[in-house]
């Protein structure tokens, strides 16, 4: 039984995926905390699908806006391209 | 044969989480990104504790004034591992402050994010 919640937790959990391994592999350290970001903001939705809307909703705050911003403070501060 | 359902799904993408956190925290050489990984192996612990609570067909476990007093510690989902979670999720964005503050430091006494070239311990 395939209803649209669970098209939208499949939607999710390979956004999970991709963006996990994404950012992981990028060699420019800002777009690997953006993409970090996107993986929190797709985790957001899957606990609202599995009934936490309260997590979704601290998620959504706290690890995709606050979690980024205190990464790319970081990269500002030292350097931007990894190093070879 | 494994019924696909949305618990099974999402301890799929916990297990994926974590493999590629502890992964990226042992192997990657970037500073910043073991910071990054350690995020991501966060996110899936999480994502595991709050998958043992779900109940399928549930409630959220909020006594709202319809729900009758009896059908609703049977239907809702249990509020143990979301309630550590949130906690957990505060926690894990003061630590990550912790952690780049502890790498600013790093940078400016080795000049170097590479964590190889900071356990050789040359100096800048």
């Amino acid at each position: 039984m395939i209803d649209a919640f669970m098209v939208i937790a499949y939607v999710m959990v390979i956004g999970i995926a991709i963006g996990a391994v994404a950012a992981l592999l990028q060699k420019d350290l800002l777009r690997a905390a953006f993409l970090s970001g996107a993986e929190s903001i797709a985790l957001a939705f899957l606990f609202q699908a599995l009934l936490a809307p309260d997590l979704g909703l601290t998620q959504a705050i706290v690890a995709t806006v606050l979690m980024p911003g205190i990464i790319i403070i970081g990269i500002f501060k030292t350097r931007r391209h990894e190093e070879e | 044969m494994i019924e696909l359902n949305l618990q099974f799904l999402s301890f799929m993408a916990a297990a994926v989480l974590v493999v590629i956190g502890l992964g990226g925290m042992l192997f990657l050489d970037n500073l910043i990104k073991k910071i990054i990984a350690f995020t991501l192996l966060s996110d899936g612990v999480n994502l595991a504790l709050v998958t043992l609570g779900y109940v399928e067909g549930g409630i959220v476990s909020i006594l709202e004034p319809g729900t009758s007093g009896a059908a609703f510690p049977t239907n809702a989902v249990l509020i143990f591992g979301p309630g550590i979670v949130l906690t957990n999720i505060v926690i894990g964005v003061s630590t990550t402050a912790v952690l780049v503050a502890v790498t600013m430091v790093l940078y400016q006494r080795y000049g170097t994010l590479k964590a190889s070239k900071v356990l050789k311990g040359e100096r800048k």
